[in-house]
């Protein structure tokens, strides 16, 4: 229930901002968040976030 | 989480092996633990904690050392090993998790928290998970700040209350841990993450595209002051850390040192009762002496008092006989006085001749010749009432009881305030109390170096801000003329900009949006625990504490213990709701302020809370006859902790 409004919150100021950030990038970053939140060690989830960031602009560049 | 069973063995009050099944069957959620006071209620609470999280909770929510975990009898005949097994359900998954706390080797008779290792292992559908994941998996199913809402005792409802009341250290940990339940940790860690993904993509710009030019120079030159202000920025909150930490620390020393000064003072009031019965004993003692000698006369004191009765009726016959002797010699003498003058000595009239002749005839004077003997015996007769009444004249018996009363009471009594005073000063070993002095000294010295921190702390977040303002600006004008690989960096940069503002605006979008929730859920519950049905509801404030508003939506500034208790209980709920809930809920005590109406209804509402609900609970707030009628239908299972010795308790199905 509190994931959902997590993304909610996160898409809903994307959309203020109307910054150009997808929808599935959000959710995916949120995901990795959520699944490390209570980690001791934060190095996991850093490098994930990171790794989805240059998959996103990987996509990106190809299309 | 479902719970399906716990085990203990030597932990705490539970000698030996001990173990509870937690059924959930059908709307049978419930299941009722009974005990008396020091029974073990809490050590059952304890010892989900400590299998779960290696930690034990006392008082105030404060750690207990592990060599206090160990069964007192147990160690008493050298059994040192304390185990905890916890089995549960999560997911569609069985768990398995064992806690053992045994001797490390080479240690004999362990009696310090390093004498022990702990050692931890989980099962999950029964293959053994990697000793480095345990902790993380545990994490994963119900983190430990979380579990403060599903594995609580009543002592934490009040804790609840400070929530209204304004920002404190404790309130804002309350806060933290609140929004850790409800997720917002993620977004948090987000922020940071991206901050720093952020904080190095631009330095990798800087490095690649931009050396040599005046503009590159610029942003160096701001990249560095950023960095500095970053470290100063860290430096200040260590700081900071370290001296909230140490404040805390000797906040709790004190609290501890004030209620030292309270059992002093207990203990003095008993040594002043203690002298008085000592001074009472010694009294007593004394004229237990004095009596001694008199003792004898107890024994013989129905003889003496009956023949002191003898001689009473004897004196009182013989006073009577020498009463009428003496008035037979005055009326003898009248007679011969009258006779031998003619005329009556009382009226002077003259007599006849044979009135005087009458009286000139003899008198019966059997009495005259025995008056002195008479008087003899009286004489002697009185001398001996008289010793008799010195020999008997106190009870010698009666005072000698009571002598030995005195004396046993306060014997009592002293015994009594000695144990009294053994029992207060084994609450305080080894306690200084002239620290008290130094300590607080100490305290508000740091209080004042936490309030200079927190505005430095602040001025350098503003200076921190500012320049990495100024940083990205300069950085995405320049990211506008890049080609190539420094394109690419270019756009991440810009990439992870817009998600390091998404992410920094949306955690107070999140917070407002879960504030609402929690709310709107513990208003419903509130409307629905309180007899008072005509209020509005609940607000809730920045801390997630929750105000109640009456029927003309004016706060209701004082509440009762029992109002905070069901305001405490609707916050559970709205917090369950809004983060999906944990599953279980074990509840210590979590019925001592609340009146029968309000006790009925929390009762008829607890099943619904949660998946299943545990009640660790005493005879005085739940009673079997009276109570518990409200949730029988919901009850799966019940258990009674049953006293065998004041350091072993056992659990019995009911």
């Amino acid at each position: 229930v509190a994931d959902d409004y997590a993304l909610r919150a996160l898409v809903e100021v994307r959309d203020q901002l109307n910054a150009p950030v997808p929808d599935d990038l959000l959710s995916r970053i949120l995901a990795v968040e959520q699944a490390h939140a209570f980690d001791e060690d934060q190095d996991v989830a850093l490098r994930e976030v990171d790794s989805l960031i240059d998959n996103q602009l990987r996509a990106g560049q190809k299309a | 989480m479902i719970l399906r069973s716990l085990r203990l063995k030597n932990f705490m009050p539970y000698r030996g092996e001990h173990k509870i099944d937690f059924r959930v069957a059908g709307n049978r959620n419930v299941t009722v633990i009974y005990g008396d006071n020091m029974r073990g209620k809490t050590s059952l609470l304890n010892g989900l904690r400590w299998a779960l999280y290696g930690e034990v909770l006392g008082r105030h929510l404060k750690k207990i050392p592990l060599r206090d975990i160990l069964n007192k009898d147990a160690a008493h005949e050298r059994d040192f090993v304390v185990q905890a097994g916890l089995t549960f359900e999560h997911r569609g998954s069985e768990y398995e998790i064992v806690r053992t706390l045994r001797p490390k080797s080479l240690i004999d008779t362990p009696r310090d928290d390093d004498h022990f290792e702990e050692s931890c292992t989980m099962r999950r559908q029964g293959v053994p998970v990697s000793a480095h994941l345990i902790e993380s998996e545990i994490n994963h199913i119900l983190p430990e700040s979380i579990a403060r809402f599903s594995l609580f005792d009543g002592e934490l409802l009040q804790e609840y209350e400070q929530l209204v009341a304004d920002a404190t250290e404790q309130s804002d940990k309350i806060r933290d841990a609140i929004e850790k339940a409800l997720g917002v940790p993620a977004l948090l860690n987000g922020r940071a993450h991206v901050a720093e993904l952020l904080h190095r993509a631009q330095k990798q710009f800087t490095k690649e595209g931009l050396k040599g030019s005046q503009h590159g120079k610029l942003e160096q030159q701001t990249q560095t002051e950023l960095e500095d202000a970053r470290r100063e920025l860290s430096r200040l909150q260590e700081l900071h850390s370290s001296a909230t930490a140490e404040a805390e620390e000797i906040g709790d020393k004190l609290t501890n040192l004030s209620r030292a000064e309270g059992v002093k003072a207990r203990i003095e009031e008993s040594q002043r009762q203690r002298e008085r019965a000592t001074a009472a004993r010694d009294r007593a003692l004394s004229r237990r002496r004095e009596l001694a000698p008199k003792a004898w006369l107890a024994l013989i004191t129905s003889s003496l008092m009956a023949r002191r009765e003898e001689v009473e009726l004897e004196l009182g016959d013989a006073s009577s006989r020498l009463q009428a002797i003496s008035e037979n010699r005055v009326v003898a003498r009248l007679r011969a006085e009258s006779a031998s003058a003619g005329k009556c000595g009382i009226c002077a009239q003259a007599l006849s001749e044979e009135a005087a002749a009458a009286l000139r005839e003899p008198m019966d004077d059997s009495g005259h010749t025995s008056f002195d003997h008479v008087a003899n015996v009286v004489a002697e007769l009185s001398r001996n009432l008289s010793r008799l009444r010195t020999l008997g004249g106190t009870d010698v018996r009666s005072e000698i009881t009571q002598a030995e009363r005195e004396f046993d009471r306060s014997t009592v009594d002293i015994n009594r305030f000695q144990a009294r005073e053994d029992e207060l000063l084994a609450q305080i070993p080894g306690v200084d109390l002239s620290e008290l002095g130094r300590l607080t000294e100490r305290r508000d010295s740091l209080q004042r170096e936490i309030g200079r921190q927190t505005t430095l702390i602040a001025a350098q977040q503003t200076k921190c801000t500012s320049l990495q303002k100024k940083y990205d600006v300069l950085v995405n004008n320049a990211a506008g003329g890049q080609h190539g690989a420094t394109q690419q960096i270019a756009l991440k940069v810009r990439l992870l900009s817009a998600l390091s503002e998404i992410f920094e605006k949306s955690i107070e979008n999140l917070r407002h949006k879960l504030r609402d929730v929690v709310e709107k859920s513990a208003t419903a519950t509130f409307k629905r625990l309180t007899t008072e049905k005509h209020y509005r509801g609940l607000v809730i404030n920045d801390r997630y504490g929750l105000e109640i508003r009456d029927h003309l939506d004016r706060l209701v500034s004082v509440r009762s213990a029992g109002a905070e208790q069901i305001v405490a209980l609707s916050l559970i709920d709205g917090l369950s709701h809004a983060s999906g809930g944990a599953g279980v809920l074990v509840m210590d005590t979590p019925f001592g302020r609340l009146d029968l109406k309000h006790r009925a209804e929390v009762l008829g509402y607890l099943p619904k809370m949660a998946q299943q609900v545990v009640l660790l609970v005493h005879e005085g707030e739940l009673s079997k006859d009276r109570d518990l009628v409200h949730i029988n239908d919901y009850v799966a299972a019940s258990y009674e902790i049953e006293r065998l010795s004041p350091t072993q308790s056992t659990i019995e199905k009911r």
